[in-house]
């Protein structure tokens, strides 16, 4: 029998792959349990269980409040991102000129820059504004970070799109608004949702910029993290429970909206 | 009832710069109410060019369009009222049949009762009723091209413009839709301007033929003189095929009245006749000897590829009723034409 080299290769890559998923699963597996706990410690395997460290969780004020200010938080920056990160890419896929992709590459760069200098920018930036403990301001720093990621989406959904189907609506009466609003936004809806949908659950997870610029308005991360700094309970494992729960949820709505839309776009081709 | 009238479109001195590139040069070109036009060239000649700027996606450089009596230089695509009918049929894929029909009438804010009234004309009218539910991806070419003419007329445009509209479709579904093509445009009366880049097209469907090349009009006329007098070389093999002669080179009678012109002629290759023994020769006619270098068999017609004395091509085709069924490869053979056949070519 003949054992093909690349067999071999095949066998130990997938070995590799099982081992990065694990570990990079393990944390997430662990704490479901722990947050399960009855005791006072973080705990695992968890001796015996019981639903406390919830309760906790939903009775305390401060986690109440910081999790009402993430929600907020992601909503507005996430919709200020998909508006302006969707117009770019229309006026992007539409327009060819000198410099774009250096453009394209400046407009992305929130995503390829560590979180912490721009963080310090951003810090440094609102300094001088006086902008600074501001929530206002902290929606903002959100969008500017997550705007990349609506504005990669939709501009890889307008790759195929067939620029004369606006033509043919606006030949037929429409005016430009009207072409966009009747033909162009139906084709990029599903990236629009998802890349709105992917935005909120960054900026509900983002710590390190809400640390630098939130002040005394709290996130959920920055109550987490604090919380880990000096008591460590197992409400944060409930915590941490809630949230995985909830961006496994979100996130894999998004990624069902966009493959339909894939689907979709296949079907017309 | 449900008759359009046409109206006419008029360039004036009409350009069209891309940076120092001509795309359209010293275009004037006057279209009657209700004709049937079409511009036909190479890719690259810039008959597309002229469609979109009668339909406002492109700005000419200088000079005026005029629809009607009114220049329409400064009203938006979706102020101009000209239907269109694009090459990838651009039917909007999220809309069923219906909703991409009604889509003119709904952007005019027309009442529902009309729109479903005219919807269901203008499906009538390419024989389609009963799609209304189905989405574009559920048709096949042909029908979609359908759906497409029906959305492009169905609001009644006084002008309709359809830019190489069976370019996806293949032969047979293509001549069949030319004829369509031609019994809608009896049926709704507009005015057509039709760019292809395929002669056969051209000659069945127009009034008149406007032959482009390099942004120039080439040649203006209707078919049947577009094909017997072409004005120049790019003409005379544009549209069929033809044999280019220079007169220098041909032995001509002393009278013969090709004498006077020095200059290239086109002969089209079923002009040629073969010399037998019935024939008796006169003045205006000229004599050829060719040798046979390649025979192409076509079915209906067989086609002989030649050479003359000076080396120059020539093609013969000949029906297969006639009496040539013996002639093989290398055989000399003697062909006449009669001048009266030939067309001089202005350059």
């Amino acid at each position: 029998m003949k054992i093909n080299i690349y067999q071999i290769i095949n066998f130990f890559y997938k070995i590799y792959y099982w081992i990065v998923i694990i570990f990079l699963l393990f944390p997430l597996i662990v704490v479901i349990p722990i947050s399960f706990v009855d005791s006072k410690y973080l705990q695992f395997p968890p001796k015996s269980f019981s639903l406390r460290w919830y309760e906790n969780y939903f009775n305390d004020a401060n986690f109440f409040v910081s999790t009402l200010n993430s929600i907020y938080l992601g909503f507005f920056s996430s919709i200020i991102a998909t508006i302006v990160g969707t117009m770019a890419a229309l006026a992007l896929s539409k327009n060819n000129f000198f410099g774009k992709k250096i453009l394209i590459g400046f407009l992305i760069s929130p995503l390829i820059f560590p979180v912490i200098i721009l963080g310090l920018g951003l810090y440094i930036f609102f300094s001088r504004l006086n902008l600074n403990e501001n929530f206002l301001s902290l929606i903002i720093a959100h969008a500017a970070l997550v705007m990349p990621f609506s504005l990669v989406i939709v501009l890889t959904s307008l790759i195929n799109f067939d620029t004369t189907l606006e033509r043919a609506a606006r030949v037929m009466g429409a005016n430009a608004f009207r072409a966009f609003w009747n033909v162009t936004f139906p084709y990029i809806r599903p990236a629009v949702i998802s890349s709105a949908l992917f935005s909120f659950f960054i900026s509900f997870d983002e710590l390190v910029i809400a640390l630098f610029i939130s002040g005394k308005i709290w996130t959920l991360p920055q109550r987490i993290w604090q919380d880990l700094r000096y008591e460590i309970d197992p409400t944060i494992a409930a915590v941490a429970s809630v949230l995985i729960i909830i961006t496994f949820v979100g996130i894999l709505t998004g990624t069902l909206i966009q493959k339909r839309a894939e689907k979709f776009i296949g079907n017309i081709k | 009832m449900n008759q359009i009238h046409g109206e006419s479109v008029t360039f004036q001195n009409v350009e069209k710069y891309y940076g120092n590139t001509a795309a359209v040069k010293n275009f004037n070109l006057n279209i009657n109410n209700s004709e049937f036009l079409t511009l036909l060239g190479p890719s690259g000649s810039g008959k597309t060019t002229v469609l979109n700027m009668i339909a406002g996606f492109i700005k000419q450089t200088s000079g005026s369009i005029l629809i009607g009596n009114n220049s329409i230089e400064n009203l938006p695509t979706e102020k101009r009222n000209v239907g269109m009918v694009f090459q990838s049929y651009s039917l909007f894929p999220h809309m069923n049949i219906f909703d991409n029909v009604a889509f003119p009438l709904k952007m005019r804010h027309e009442n529902k009762s009309l729109i479903n009234e005219k919807v269901q004309y203008a499906l009538n009218l390419v024989n389609l009723d009963g799609v209304e539910k189905r989405m574009p991806n559920e048709l096949s070419g042909g029908q979609r091209q359908r759906i497409a003419f029906a959305r492009a007329i169905v609001f009644k445009p006084k002008v309709l413009l359809m830019d190489e509209p069976l370019g996806a479709l293949d032969l047979k579904l293509r001549e069949k839709m030319q004829i369509e093509i031609k019994n809608y445009h009896k049926e709704i009366n507009c005015t057509i301007l039709y760019v292809t880049h395929d002669q056969g097209e051209a000659l069945t469907l127009s009034d008149r033929i406007v032959i482009m090349n390099k942004g120039k009009i080439v040649q203006i006329d209707d078919p049947k003189n577009i094909y017997d007098n072409p004005v120049s070389k790019f003409a005379a093999n544009f549209i069929g095929e033809s044999n280019i002669l220079n007169i220098d080179e041909l032995k001509l009678a002393q009278n013969n009245s090709l004498l006077k012109n020095k200059k290239f002629i086109s002969i089209r290759p079923e002009k040629l006749k073969l010399i037998d023994n019935k024939f008796i020769q006169n003045d205006e006619q000229v004599l050829l000897n060719l040798k046979i270098e390649q025979i192409i068999f076509l079915g209906d017609i067989i086609k002989y590829i030649c050479n003359d004395e000076n080396g120059n091509t020539l093609i013969l085709k000949k029906t297969r009723v006639d009496n040539h069924n013996n002639l093989n490869i290398s055989d000399t053979i003697q062909v006449y034409f009669n001048v009266n056949d030939c067309t001089l070519l202005q350059e």
